[in-house]
Parts: structure tokens; C-alpha cells; sequence
């Protein structure tokens, strides 16, 4: 019955969901967050063949409700691995059928999954300071990097994992083949985004007005450990988070409703939109952002032309929140 | 369907009654209470079999009101006319228990033990602080037992309860009540294809209540009502949540010292009351696993005044009644939670008109109050007309307009609270009808409906944020009704009883959110149906409810299912005084959520004895 009344309700536009997975070709993941402690996360595709929707993927294929808060989601090795923060576990997913193939537990609260090579990969944590290392054969955790405050997104370049937090001023650095902390790099403010942008680690530093903190993007040496260039941008008030994506050697992120564009040198508005958008994602050329509206009701994931030209749009899910796109 | 049919075999072949309390009650002194005659109220006298219950379990039972609980062990409040929790003003022997933080009576820290009849009023009521927009329950203690309870349950719930009246003179009387519950609630539930366990769920609270009216004479009395209460409970974990430490305790004192006057001559009547109220109470929640942590304190005093002159004219038989009442208080609340902690000043008048005819064969009042709290200033007015066609029939209609004042956690509370907030605001009106056919079947029926204006809501402005705003029109429409029908002499006899409710809860919606969709967690339908059965002694009582869907969010996309319980009680009753219950809960393994994630327990049981020693007591007295 929830099935069929989704198909009614889920309607947006031309589009309707399906609720059945099916074999894709191209299209876009979407991880719809869910309210905290509703329980209501769950995962929808966009086939941007023909422009279909299918919701609660998940649920479908495992006659199981996916988590409380659905808060990342990452292919490695081929398969989907969905990090659910408030159920403190990881789900591994096939890509194609969303069936589940294993659960990893033992988390605090696990807020991203990063893969340093095809056994290993590393897992942030909310609350429980420390990272996680999990063995992808095994599928348990291996063993755990001591690191203070929550930590958030990571990236490896080489033999290192640049590690965001949210609570602290420093970026982390670890070594992925000791599993230990090496360094960390005072940036000022906390963070929480992360990206390899030409070869460097460049981290965006939330605003908060009230710390009298200025909201940047900075560019971090990876072998020196320290901040190699910065680029200041305008916010009044406090960012929680500024959600950011990366496309053909640009990082694009959010200030509200405000679409920014870092090309390594300088950062532009490209384009604002009338909703505040909740997260992005960009790829070639084509930028989609979730409109998480009251944070309860059924939200939107919309497709916008660089210059902003409303695309698509699609209702996903509660808080949609994370997008892949894939090719399969 | 199958069950449904089981039911309605059991309700045909079923015999017995609803418990009645037989044992002799010593009566308070009676103090005349000004009560306006509402048009509407219903009354419910809990017998002994109700004593171990929780208030939520018990109007859930009882009345076509939707009473939500937030988890097993959680907060529960009671949603009347379809609105919210907060709407329903709760009121102990002249209190308003609403917490002024949150505007929340929680029903599971309101143990029926400590009570003697319950007033359910679909009217706005008179306390201090705004209005019941949704209606008002009254709890009032009538007499003073001796009793003491003992009750047993599944998942480790023991409860105790003991009432003695030590001094019992003819000016002065004395009651005290202890109440004290424990449970772990440890209770295994389904939850789609698997079986958990709810873990971290102990829940402890400790009342003691005192009650002491003094008569200075025939014409004036003084009585004290005081109650301490102590609570902690664990929160326990969703049922999608890895795990929970968090806690909260709760600790509340409450007062009341009241001066009753009451003086008749020829056809008048002068009736007086003034009464001084403190309450204060202490919310502590604890979670070290995601750094929440609260201690927050209030207080508030109310000094109140009402006094009500009554005149029978002779000639027509009709009795003309002005009741004046005025209220002065201080708020306070004590807590790094909020924005600002300040002392704030409230005050109240109000006036009634009423006139009735003989043996209130029509009745009509006609009231208005106008309130301050903080810069705000709001007021309400209202009419009643009541009107008996015959010894049968009664109809009654009400009508008015009312305001909630913004809690002080919805001012204060950081993040999230808005000092800017309105006050709401609501018209209301019902009419219902009361039939008493050959004191075998009665039926009382209301249709009602509301409007509330700059209905407040906690919406989320970021993911980790949620503002306290006057964002929604919401429109409130429904149908309740009650029934029983009895057949039978004493000792042998079966009784019919049932309610049901029709909400229609519509947020009317702002700009671009326009939209009618029914508000979360207020279910279209909810029915109550019994069959009761009396054999001398014995009694079998079978209970089913249906709670129909409840949606969980704002566009109604996501809802929780309709569902149904059963409840079998056997009761037993000695002339000595001593009864026992056993009751058996769910008894068909009926897997529900109240509130989203919260599964509650499946078939459980609990057993509990009462034994009123009034008689025994009485002995000794003479």
C-alpha cells in the first residue's frame, strides 16, 4: 500500500517513480537522509536516460526499512556502500539490484565511508573520536585511529588521509599504512568538506560570523602539511556545513541559496536559485541540488544548465541529501 | 476479519459489568467549588481496577481521544478535539499542571491512583496562562481512602500505592497518598521480519500527595493540596537507532492553599474562593553520547480570586449567578538552555453571566476574560446554552473564542526559540446531545469544530535547527461519540460500552505550502469497544481499540498503520474490601507504533490487588 500511494504521491512533474529496481544505464543515486529518529531513509535513482524515477530501492529489494539517517554513500569495488549515521552501521549494497551482500557494524556514528585501497578503507565518526579502518574482505573493522572531535570527509593522497572536523580548527593527517595520526594542519575553523583538486587537498572552511571566523577555501601542500593558498568568500552568519562538489577541476559549493564556483584561483556566484539548497552535486557541466524544503515532507532534487536554467526535477525522498552519478 | 468476529461472538456470549468501588469512601469536607455549568463535559469516576493505570492508559481505554505516546516510557499527552498535546489544559484540584516550558502534562507521571474522578470539558476552561483550545481535564480528589495497591506486571513493572486518612475529625481532615512505580520495559517487539529486544528503558517516578482541609466554621473552610513528585527514566534507543544512554529526570512540587467561603440566606448565595498556587518543576536530561545535556528549572506563583453571587427569583423559579474572578502571577524559569531567564509578570479578570430555570430544565452563560503575560495581551470570550426537551433527552451547544500564550521554551529556548512569537488564537464551537433511554442505553454525541490562528510549530530551518513559528492555520473538525448499554439486576448483569472519534485536522497551510493535508499523529479514527460481565463477584471485562492511520509528516506521504489491541480484564471483589485484577494487555500480539520507531509491547500482563480499609479504620473511629 505504501508502494501504491507513493506512486500516486511521489509525482513530480511528467515523471513517474517506479518502485521496482531495474538495470540502469546512466543516472544518479540519491540518498534521502530521513528525519532523525523517523527512520525514513532510503534510496531513490534517477535514470537521466529517460528521465525516470524509482524511490525506496532499499525497502524493495530487502522488505527492510535502509536506517535513521541515511548520511553518505560511496562505490567501491563495484559495490554501494550506504553509511547510516543514527543506526550506526554501513550497508553494502549491490549497485544494480540494491540487494544487501553485508552489514558493517560496530559504529558509533558513522558519517563517511573513503576506500584508500581495495581492502582497506577508513570511516569517520560524529561522536566516538576515532576513525574506524575496515577491512573490505572481512567487512568488520579492523582496527581504529585515536582522533578527537567529529570527524567528517576525507580524502587520500598517497600514502595519507586528510581528515576534516567539524569541532576542532585542524585538518588531520594520517597514515594509511600504519593507521596512525601523522599531523594536523590548523586551518582556523572547523570544516567538514574536503576534495583532491589538482592534486591538492583543498578543504572549505564553514563561516561563523559569531567566532568571527571567515568562510575560505584553502589549498593544502599534502607533503608539507600546511596551507598553501586561500580564497575568502562572503557569508554573514554561520555555515554548519558548506555542502560542495566536485567537476572538471572546479569545486562548486552552497552558501544557502547561493551556487559558488572555485576554479583553484578565485570563487564566483554562478547562479542563485529560490530554495535553500540542502546539497549538490555536479557533473559534466550539469548541477544538481536537493531542495530538502521543511525537512519532513518529501523533497526535490532538481537539475539545473550552468547558467541555472531549471532542468528536471524530481521528489525523491525525505531529505534528499547525497548524490552519485554512475554509469552502469 | 477473523478477529473482528471472535469479538463480536465473545461480546454475545460475554456477561459481567464495569468494576465499581463499593467500599465506603470518607468524604473531604465539602468545599463549594465555583464551577461554572459547562454545557459540555463528561465525567469519568476510575473504579479500583483502574488504580495501577497510568492517566494515558487510562483515557486511551476510555475516551475517543487520541492520546500519543512518545515510546513506551516517553512523554504522553492527550490530543482533545483533534488538536495538540499542548492544547489540552490539565488541572489538579484548581492547578493547571501544564509545564510552563513546554505546555506538556506528561500523562505517564499522572498515576490514576491519586485521583478520584476525572472531568473531561471540551470548553476553553478558566486557568491561568491561556485556554484548553482543545478542552480541559480536570482531575479532582472527592474523598479520602484507605487503601493500598499492589500491582504486578510483565517486563518487571511493580507499582505500589497507599492512601491512608490518619485524621478523619469533623473540622479537620487529613489524606495522604504515596504512589511509587518501577519498570524496566526490557520488552521484545516485531519490527518488520525480525524480533528486537527495547533496551535501556527503566522508568522509576515516586508521588506523594498530601490533602488537608480545616473548616473554620460553617461558613468557611481552608484546604491544602500539596504533591511531590520524582522521576527518572531511561530514553530508550529507536528501533533503528544502534543504541541510547540518554536520560531524563523530572521533579515537581506543587501547592495550593485555598480559602473557601460560602454563605446562604433566603434565595441568595455568595460563594468566595481564593486560592494561592507555586509550582515548581525541574527537567534534567542527560545524553553524553551526543553531548545533550539540559537542567532546566520554572516556577510559578498565582494568587486567585472568583467569587460568584447567586439569586433565585421565586416568582419564574430562575436562578441568576454573576461569577467575577481575577488572577495575579510570576513566571520564572532558570535555565543556560534559554536566551534570556526573566521573571514575568501575568494577570487575569474575567466575568460570567448565568442564568438557569427550574431544575436547570435550561441554562445559559455567557463569560469573557481578558489575560496579560509578558507585552502580550490577548482575551476570550464564550457562551454555553444547555437545554433538557425531557427527562431523556439533553442538547447543548458552545461557542467561543480562545488564545494559547507561547511557552517559554518556544520564546526562549536556543537555539530555536522566537520572543516574537504571537499568541494563538481559536474559535471554537460544538453542539452535542445526550439520550438516556430506561437507564439501559445512553448515547452522547458532539460534533465540534476549530479554527486556531498563528498555530505554532518547531520547523526546521537547517538540518540541525528547528524555530519555533507561528507558521499554520489549522482547521479541526469531528464527531465523538459514547455509548452504553446495560442489561441485568445486581449481581448478574452485562453492559455494552464503546466510543468513537472523527478527526479531521486540517493545516490550512501558508504561501507556497499550501496545502489541506491532516496534521501528524491525529488519526481520522479512533474506536474504543467493551463488553463487561458481572457474576456476583466476578467480572470479565473485553476491551478492543482501533487507532486508525496516523501520518508523520506534513505532506502525508509517509504514515504510520492503522492498528488494533485487545484487552481482557477478570476482576474479583471481596466484601472485605480486598480486589484483584489480573488483566491481560494485546492479548493477540498486535504490532504498533504510537510514535514513529517506538514499537510498543506486544501480549503482556499485570496483576494488581487493592484493599480499602475504610471500614476497618471506621471501627477503630467509633
Amino acid at each position: 500500500m505504501a508502494s501504491t500511494a507513493l506512486l500516486f504521491l511521489n509525482a513530480c512533474g511528467d515523471k513517474d517513480p517506479v518502485d521496482k529496481p531495474s538495470s540502469t544505464s546512466k543516472g544518479m543515486y540519491v540518498l534521502n537522509e530521513g528525519g532523525f529518529q523517523k527512520g525514513n531513509a532510503s534510496i531513490s535513482f534517477i535514470n537521466t536516460d529517460d528521465n525516470t524515477l524509482q524511490t525506496k530501492l532499499y525497502e524493495t529489494a530487502n522488505k527492510q526499512p535502509l536506517g535513521d539517517v541515511g548520511n553518505a554513500l560511496n562505490i567501491i569495488n563495484d559495490k554501494l556502500y550506504v553509511v547510516v549515521n543514527n543506526s550506526g552501521l554501513i550497508r553494502v549494497l549491490d549497485k544494480k539490484t540494491y540487494v544487501e551482500l553485508a552489514t558493517i557494524e560496530g559504529f558509533t556514528s558513522p558519517r563517511q565511508i573513503v576506500a584508500v585501497n581495495e581492502k582497506t578503507a577508513y570511516v569517520s565518526d560524529l561522536f566516538a573520536n576515532k576513525l574506524s579502518v575496515v577491512d573490505l574482505t572481512t567487512n568488520k573493522i579492523s582496527q581504529t585511529v585515536k582522533l578527537h572531535g567529529s570527524t567528517e570527509k576525507m580524502v587520500v593522497s598517497g600514502n595519507e588521509l586528510f581528515v576534516t572536523n567539524g569541532s576542532t580548527n585542524y585538518v588531520y593527517v594520517v597514515n594509511t599504512e600504519s593507521a596512525t595520526l601523522v599531523d594536523s594542519i590548523d586551518i582556523g575553523g572547523n570544516s567538514n568538506e574536503i576534495w583532491l583538486l589538482n592534486g591538492k587537498p583543498t578543504v572549505i572552511r564553514n563561516a561563523n560570523t559569531d567566532n568571527k571566523v571567515q568562510g575560505a577555501v584553502l589549498s593544502l601542500n599534502a607533503a608539507a602539511h600546511n596551507i598553501e593558498s586561500s580564497v575568502a568568500y562572503n557569508y554573514t552568519g554561520t555555515l554548519w556545513t558548506c555542502r560542495s562538489s566536485l567537476d572538471n577541476g572546479n569545486i562548486y559549493f552552497l552558501l544557502d541559496q547561493k551556487v559558488m564556483k572555485y576554479d583553484g584561483k578565485s570563487i564566483s556566484n554562478i547562479f542563485s536559485v529560490d530554495f535553500t539548497a540542502y546539497n549538490m552535486y555536479c557533473t559534466n557541466g550539469t548541477i544538481w541540488l536537493c531542495d530538502a524544503k521543511d525537512y519532513q515532507q518529501t523533497g526535490t532534487v532538481s537539475s539545473f544548465a550552468g547558467d541555472g536554467t531549471l532542468k528536471n526535477s524530481f521528489n525523491t525522498g525525505i531529505i534528499p541529501s547525497v548524490l552519485w552519478y554512475v554509469e552502469l | 476479519m477473523k478477529r473482528i468476529l471472535i469479538i463480536h461472538i465473545l461480546a454475545y456470549i460475554a456477561f459481567g459489568t464495569c468494576a465499581q468501588d463499593s467500599a465506603v469512601y470518607f468524604k473531604q469536607l465539602q468545599q463549594v467549588e465555583i464551577v461554572e455549568q459547562r454545557a459540555t463535559l463528561q465525567q469519568l469516576w476510575p473504579g479500583p481496577a483502574d488504580k495501577g493505570l497510568s492517566m494515558g492508559n487510562y483515557l486511551d481505554q476510555n475516551s475517543g481521544n487520541m492520546v500519543k505516546y512518545n515510546g513506551p516510557v516517553g512523554v504522553a499527552s492527550i490530543n482533545m478535539g483533534g488538536l495538540g498535546g499542548q492544547h489540552t489544559a490539565i488541572v489538579w484540584n484548581g492547578v493547571n499542571l501544564q509545564s510552563g516550558m513546554n505546555g506538556f502534562c506528561d500523562l505517564n507521571l499522572l498515576p490514576m491512583f491519586l485521583f478520584d474522578e476525572l472531568e473531561m470539558g471540551t470548553d476553553f476552561g478558566s486557568q491561568p496562562l491561556g485556554n484548553g483550545l482543545g478542552g480541559t481535564l480536570k482531575l479532582n480528589t472527592k474523598s479520602s481512602r484507605n487503601e493500598i495497591m499492589l500491582s504486578h506486571g510483565s517486563f518487571y513493572n511493580e507499582k505500589i500505592g497507599v492512601s491512608v486518612s490518619p485524621i478523619n475529625g469533623k473540622r479537620l481532615k487529613l489524606n495522604l497518598k504515596y504512589y511509587g512505580a518501577t519498570g524496566q520495559n526490557n520488552f521484545p517487539y516485531h519490527f518488520y521480519n525480525k524480533t528486537q529486544s527495547l533496551n535501556h528503558a527503566l522508568f522509576r517516578q515516586q508521588h506523594g500527595t498530601a490533602t488537608l482541609s480545616y473548616k473554620i466554621n460553617e461558613k468557611s473552610q481552608l484546604r491544602f493540596d500539596g504533591w511531590l513528585m520524582q522521576a527518572y527514566r531511561q530514553i530508550p534507543p529507536t528501533a533503528l537507532e544502534k543504541e541510547s544512554v540518554a536520560t531524563q529526570t523530572d521533579q515537581n512540587t506543587r501547592t495550593a492553599l485555598a480559602y473557601y467561603y460560602n454563605h446562604n440566606k433566603d434565595n441568595r448565595e455568595n460563594n468566595a474562593i481564593v486560592r494561592l498556587n507555586y509550582l515548581k518543576e525541574h527537567i534534567g536530561y542527560t545524553d553524553s553520547l551526543k553531548k545533550i545535556f539540559g537542567n532546566n528549572t520554572a516556577q510559578n506563583l498565582f494568587l486567585i480570586y472568583k467569587q460568584d453571587i447567586d439569586r433565585l427569583n421565586y416568582v419564574n423559579d430562575v436562578t441568576t449567578s454573576y461569577i467575577f474572578g481575577a488572577s495575579a502571577g510570576l513566571v520564572t524559569a532558570s535555565t543556560l538552555q534559554y536566551s534570556e531567564n526573566g521573571l514575568y509578570s501575568n494577570a487575569s479578570a474575567n466575568f460570567r453571566f448565568q442564568q438557569k430555570g427550574y431544575a436547570e430544565k435550561w441554562l445559559y452563560n455567557v463569560g469573557i476574560k481578558t489575560e496579560k503575560f509578558r507585552q502580550q495581551e490577548a482575551f476570550s470570550f464564550d457562551a454555553n446554552y444547555k437545554y433538557r426537551l425531557n427527562e431523556k433527552l439533553k442538547w447543548s451547544v458552545f461557542g467561543g473564542r480562545a488564545y494559547r500564550f507561547p511557552t517559554l521554551n518556544e520564546l526562549f529556548w536556543q537555539p530555536g526559540g522566537n520572543p516574537n512569537l504571537q499568541t494563538e488564537t481559536a474559535w471554537k464551537g460544538h453542539t452535542q446531545i445526550e439520550w438516556l433511554y430506561k437507564y439501559r442505553l445512553k448515547l452522547w454525541g458532539q460534533i465540534h469544530s476549530a479554527i486556531v490562528n498563528n498555530w505554532i510549530m518547531w520547523q526546521p530551518i537547517n538540518m540541525y535547527v528547528a524555530q519555533a513559528q507561528n507558521v499554520a492555520t489549522v482547521l479541526a473538525r469531528g464527531i465523538d461519540i459514547n455509548y452504553w448499554y446495560t442489561r441485568g439486576h445486581y449481581g448478574r448483569s452485562w453492559r455494552l460500552f464503546g466510543n468513537y472519534s472523527f478527526n479531521n485536522t486540517q493545516n490550512l497551510g501558508t504561501g507556497s505550502k499550501a496545502n489541506r493535508e491532516q496534521m501528524i499523529y491525529v488519526p481520522h479514527h479512533k474506536f474504543n469497544q467493551g463488553i463487561s460481565l458481572q457474576l456476583r463477584r466476578f467480572s470479565i471485562v473485553w476491551q478492543h481499540q482501533l487507532v486508525g492511520r496516523r501520518y508523520i509528516n506534513p505532506d502525508n506521504t509517509e504514515y504510520l498503520k492503522a492498528y488494533q489491541t485487545d484487552n481482557l480484564q477478570v476482576n474479583y471483589q471481596t466484601y472485605k474490601g480486598f480486589s484483584l485484577r489480573f488483566a491481560l494487555n494485546n492479548m493477540f500480539n498486535s504490532s504498533y507504533q504510537s510514535t514513529t520507531m517506538y514499537p510498543m509491547p506486544l501480549r503482556n500482563f499485570n496483576l494488581t490487588i487493592n484493599y480499602n480499609f475504610n471500614n476497618l479504620i471506621k471501627k477503630y473511629v467509633k
